[in-house]
């Protein structure tokens, strides 16, 4: 496969040189851009794989950007954002972002993240090739025909709202889900008891397929964001 | 008359002293003249344009309306909307058509002249409400349609129309002639009093006239004659009415009471209203009190069984008044004095019956038994008294105590069985069993009264009392108005509504119902609350703006400043004096409450301001210098890796690169302390409340700890429970990280740090334990003052900004829990988090 091909949207050069600098050392091929309107150009022209899109544009709104391409793509967006501005995450989240990236942010957590984004575009195209039934991250096998869940082969029983939030994060694994959008999906409503029936429902699910001694932890809390579900190396 | 507060319209009227002189005319004509001088004039309202359409053309009529037949009333809100400079409205008399927005057109003019727009009007000699007696006298009507005499004592400027009548006129020219000479008294009297009266102020040191107010028709001239003494005398004019308690006035009383209270208003008298039966000694008390030199007192011709006129017993009371008595004959009031005596009440009939059998069967069994004739007088005279007690009038204990004597005479003295007594000494005995009666019957009477007064006395004091008390107790706005609309919901018996006002805008009402019942009582009805704030005066239901209105709406105010719109329902009960009176005074109660709690909270707002401004110029002073410090580092570094780079070994190089790594890690993590200390704002965080599970906060704020560069083991220990809480998730993580932060600053490398949560009571308690030396006594007192650190030597190094732990305080306390400190066992110091624990219903 080719090396994938990056469009960076950040209007700080000091930023925009960091990041290019990243990701010429692990030999990515990368589209710098400094506003809204040529961002959405380079993207109708160069196809790239991931955008990493900050969100404090010049010219126009990021969160605009992130419709724009959500209008024609389900290629994979990562934000870019200044610490205080959770309720413009949880917005472009729910836009239709995938992930997003607190400044300041680490190399290192840059680059985790991009290797997340990717895998996820990588799953897209698969789930998409094959129309697949059977959905299998690590030990985690989800037979969505017979809504049965093994884990190392072995069944666990899930409660339907259990079985609902999986499902939820395993269709959309490696993208973030806000509380909002899962409250929403599940229960059709947003309330403050509806969130904290979330996080309850998620307790007891993640007790379930994440048994302490296993070390694995399939889902991510995003505190105050939302979970994702990421993908494992599946063990032996 | 409130030219300094604000731009108030000019009045002038166009004076005449019969229909068809040409009032409408003479102002349709100085209108265009006024107009051809491109002056800013609009026709509001032509009463009756036949003969008047040639100068009507020239004029421009208020927007949107043909003033001809359609609109029979003035159209404010056009006028208003339309804005001219100057309006002309005919007639300023009229009574409006019942569901306008106004009674009176007057009142419509005087709220375009609040608008700041100028008004021409006509008007009659016959319209001037002081006047009417002598205009009866000489045309023999009535006229209903009045104006009040301030207006036109204080318009801008009158103009009398001294023409002919145009027409065959239905007056004689006798009365015409006469009517001519009361205007142009009229107007004359206008000038004297214009050049003669500077300003209100000089009512202080002057007289001032009190009338009392009755509720008979014959009242009004009583009222007017007042009226005029004080335009004449230039005297403050009260108008007092002692409603008396025991009393409940017809529904025919209450009307004319009304009317002559409105009249009242109308001749610019004050209102008072007191509840007292002794009529008299609360009218001498009242001038007393206020000052009052004159009293004007309307009196029909006394009787020969009433004790002492009105007018006699004042003289007595308050020999420093001089009396005013106008004479009138009013058939009711004589009729009234004598009916309620006869009426006969059924139980007090039965009750006197039978205590008169009760008395005469006792004095029987004393008869046969041989008692003294005395004994059985006793026995009578007890009957007679027990009457007294317990009948209301005292015609029962009077007609007993007769009825005793004669059956006494009939049954007991000799000869029996007749009316006659031989024994002359039984005269006396009569007598004297009389005037006991008598007596006794008069005491118990007035005991009974004073009794029933001191009881409602009792009742409205102990109900303003409860209010004040609950009142005092409470501290928010919301509080203080629904107790005082409950206590007047249960006092009155009625529906209430109340909108607060904040910057001079109605808010969501809030209703208060005996009944859950419907509150679509209250719908429809929110411009009428509107008006009231706008023009801060009374309206709906039983006053004379916007009449069709279900419920009374009042400003709750002090002074000018509108604190909320109160509406009760009245639907056609109005309320009686008693209930306007103990209404008005709870009103008032809530107003002081209101300013009160408005002033104490801008007060604390100022306070917290100047707080917040001190804890921000602190901020910045530390900040600067302690920014100043690891940037230093920064630059330097880098500017040495930049120019000497090359020369510099590996591991040199290397050491340059960490510093500048920790340096920028710290400013991170200042950077990120700074930001929440922003959120404090108002004294309160900004919060961004959610449930969160408690070990996600944990996870993410030790995420945060960069655990490859740290030498101490990070231990966690989490509850067996799903530990939920509503937090900002944030700022706690911001908490923990903060305490962890100093754990591994202060304490030696390779000790343990043990993190626990667990519930306790409701509560979910964060433990952070750690093994260092401790923190002693002195400092756990300071340790969550800003800017305070622990270690004082090291204070001016850049680890100094003792922000972290006083944040974490504030961040606690904003989502009303805890932080503690207390020593660790053996060695070592915890820091204990408690926050109030959330409880889950679960949505399956």
């Amino acid at each position: 496969m080719n090396s994938p091909k990056i469009l960076v949207v950040e209007d700080d050069k000091a930023v925009r040189n960091l990041i290019a600098i990243t990701l010429q050392t692990r030999n990515y091929k990368y589209i710098l851009s400094d506003s809204g309107e040529s961002a959405l150009l380079e993207f109708a022209s160069e196809h790239p794989d991931v955008i990493l899109l900050d969100l404090g544009l010049p010219d126009i709104d990021g969160m605009e950007v992130i419709q724009k391409i959500r209008e024609k793509s389900q290629i994979p967006i990562i934000i870019l954002s200044a610490r205080g501005e959770e309720s413009d995450k949880v917005a472009a989240l729910d836009a239709g972002a995938d992930d997003y990236l607190t400044k300041p942010f680490s190399v290192e957590e840059l680059l985790a993240r991009l290797r997340v984004a990717l895998r996820r575009t990588e799953y897209i195209w698969n789930s998409d090739a094959k129309n697949n039934h059977i959905f299998e991250n690590g030990d985690l096998k989800i037979d969505y025909a017979s809504s049965c869940v093994t884990l190392k082969g072995e069944e666990i029983h899930l409660t339907p709202i259990e079985y609902k939030i999986l499902n939820l994060l395993s269709k959309n694994i490696g993208k973030i889900l806000t509380h909002t959008y899962l409250t929403r999906e599940i229960w059709g409503s947003a309330f403050d008891s509806d969130v904290a029936s979330l996080r309850v429902f998620m307790a007891n699910l993640r007790k379930k397929i994440e048994p302490e001694k296993s070390g694995v932890s399939y889902i991510q809390t995003h505190v105050g964001i939302g979970y994702r579900m990421v993908k494992i190396e599946k063990s032996d | 008359m409130n030219e300094e507060k604000k731009h108030q319209g000019r009045l002038k009227i166009f004076f005449g002293y019969a229909m068809h002189t040409g009032k409408t005319y003479a102002m349709l004509q100085e209108a265009k003249e006024l107009t051809d001088m491109s002056n800013d004039v609009v026709v509001g309202y032509i009463e009756n344009v036949e003969g008047l359409e040639t100068i009507l053309k020239g004029l421009e009529c208020v927007p949107n309306r043909q003033l001809m037949l359609s609109s029979p009333e003035v159209d404010i809100d056009a006028i208003l909307a339309r804005h001219p400079h100057i309006v002309l409205i005919d007639h300023m008399a009229h009574t409006n058509r019942n569901g306008s927005r106004h009674l009176k057109r007057y009142q419509d003019i005087l709220e375009i002249l609040e608008a700041g727009i100028d008004v021409y009007t006509t008007a009659n000699v016959q319209d001037i409400v002081s006047l009417q007696d002598d205009i009866n006298k000489i045309t023999g009507e009535h006229s209903s349609e009045t104006i009040p005499d301030y207006l036109f004592e204080q318009a801008h400027q009158v103009k009398f129309i001294d023409n002919e009548p145009q027409y065959e006129h239905h007056y004689s020219v006798e009365t015409l002639k006469a009517l001519r000479e009361l205007a142009i008294k009229c107007c004359a009297q206008r000038i004297k009093k214009l050049t003669s009266l500077p300003s209100k102020s000089h009512f202080i040191n002057s007289e001032h006239i009190l009338v009392c107010l009755s509720p008979s028709p014959s009242n009004a001239k009583v009222i007017r004659t007042a009226a005029k003494l004080a335009s004449t005398y230039q005297a403050r004019l009260t108008a007092l009415y002692i409603a008396p308690l025991d009393k409940k006035l017809s529904k025919k009383e209450y009307q004319y009471l009304q009317e002559n209270i409105s009249l009242a208003k109308d001749l610019q008298a004050q209102i008072e209203v007191l509840n007292d039966n002794k009529v008299v000694f609360e009218i001498a008390e009242y001038a007393r009190i206020s000052g009052v030199t004159k009293i004007v007192l309307g009196q029909s011709p006394t009787h020969f069984f009433q004790r002492s006129s009105l007018s006699e017993q004042l003289v007595r009371l308050a020999p420093q008044l001089e009396i005013y008595v106008i004479p009138y004959i009013d058939e009711r009031s004589i009729f009234k004095l004598v009916r309620p005596q006869l009426t006969l009440n059924r139980q007090d009939f039965m009750r006197t019956a039978g205590m008169l059998i009760l008395s005469t069967l006792i004095g029987g069994i004393f008869y046969y038994l041989d008692f003294k004739e005395s004994n059985i007088i006793l026995i009578y005279i007890l009957g007679v008294l027990m009457t007294a007690l317990i009948t209301t009038r005292r015609i029962y204990s009077l007609a007993s105590s007769f009825i005793s004597v004669l059956i006494f005479n009939f049954l007991f003295t000799s000869p029996r069985l007749t009316l006659r007594a031989y024994d002359s000494r039984y005269i006396v005995t009569f007598i004297i069993m009389f005037i006991v009666a008598f007596i006794t019957s008069s005491m118990t009477n007035k005991l009974q009264t004073s009794a029933k007064d001191s009881a409602q006395n009792a009742y409205r004091m102990k109900i303003l009392l409860e209010t004040n008390q609950k009142l005092q107790k409470e501290k928010n706005k919301e509080g203080i108005i629904s107790v005082t609309c409950h206590s007047l919901m249960k006092l009155l018996q009625r529906d209430i509504i109340f909108y607060p006002v904040s910057k001079n805008n109605l808010e969501k009402p809030l209703i208060f119902c005996q009944s859950p019942k419907d509150t679509s009582i209250f719908q429809n009805e929110e411009a009428v609350a509107k008006w009231v704030l706008k023009n801060n005066k009374h309206a709906g239901a039983t006053t004379k703006t916007l009449s069709n209105a279900l419920c009374l709406y009042l400003a709750v105010r002090i002074g000018d400043k509108i604190y909320g719109i109160i509406g009760i329902y009245i639907d056609d009960k109005p309320l009686d004096s008693y209930e306007n009176n103990i209404m008005l005074s709870i009103l008032g109660e809530l107003a002081l409450s209101l300013e009160n709690e408005s002033v104490i909270k801008e007060k604390a707002t100022a306070d917290l301001k100047a707080k917040n401004e001190q804890l921000r110029a602190n901020l910045l002073r530390s900040i600067s210098h302690d920014l100043r410090t690891p940037l230093t580092s920064i630059s330097g570094n880098a500017g040495i890796l930049l120019s000497t780079g090359t020369i510099l070994d590996e591991d040199k190089k290397k050491q340059l690169y960490s510093d500048i790594y920790d340096d920028s890690l710290w400013l991170i993590n200042l950077v990120e302390n700074l930001l929440s200390v922003t959120r404090i704002e108002n004294g309160s965080m900004n919060l961004n409340l959610k449930v969160e599970l408690i070990e996600d906060v944990i996870n993410e704020a030790l995420k945060h700890i960069n655990t490859r560069r740290i030498q101490h083991h990070i231990q966690v220990i989490q509850d067996e429970n799903i530990l939920l809480a509503k937090i900002d998730a944030r700022l706690i993580v911001q908490v923990i990280m903060n305490i962890l932060d100093n754990a591994i600053k202060y304490t030696p490398d390779h000790t343990t740090i043990t993190i626990q949560s667990y519930l306790k009571d409701k509560n979910i308690y964060i433990d952070i334990a750690d093994e260092g030396n401790g923190i002693n006594d002195k400092d756990k007192e300071h340790i969550f003052d800003m800017f305070y650190t622990a270690n004082r030597q090291v204070a001016d190094s850049r680890r100094s900004l003792g922000l972290g732990l006083s944040l974490c305080q504030s961040i606690i306390q904003a989502h009303h829990g805890e932080i503690k400190v207390y020593d660790n066992s053996p060695h070592g110091t915890v820091f204990q988090i408690s926050l109030p624990a959330q409880e889950v219903e679960i949505h399956e």
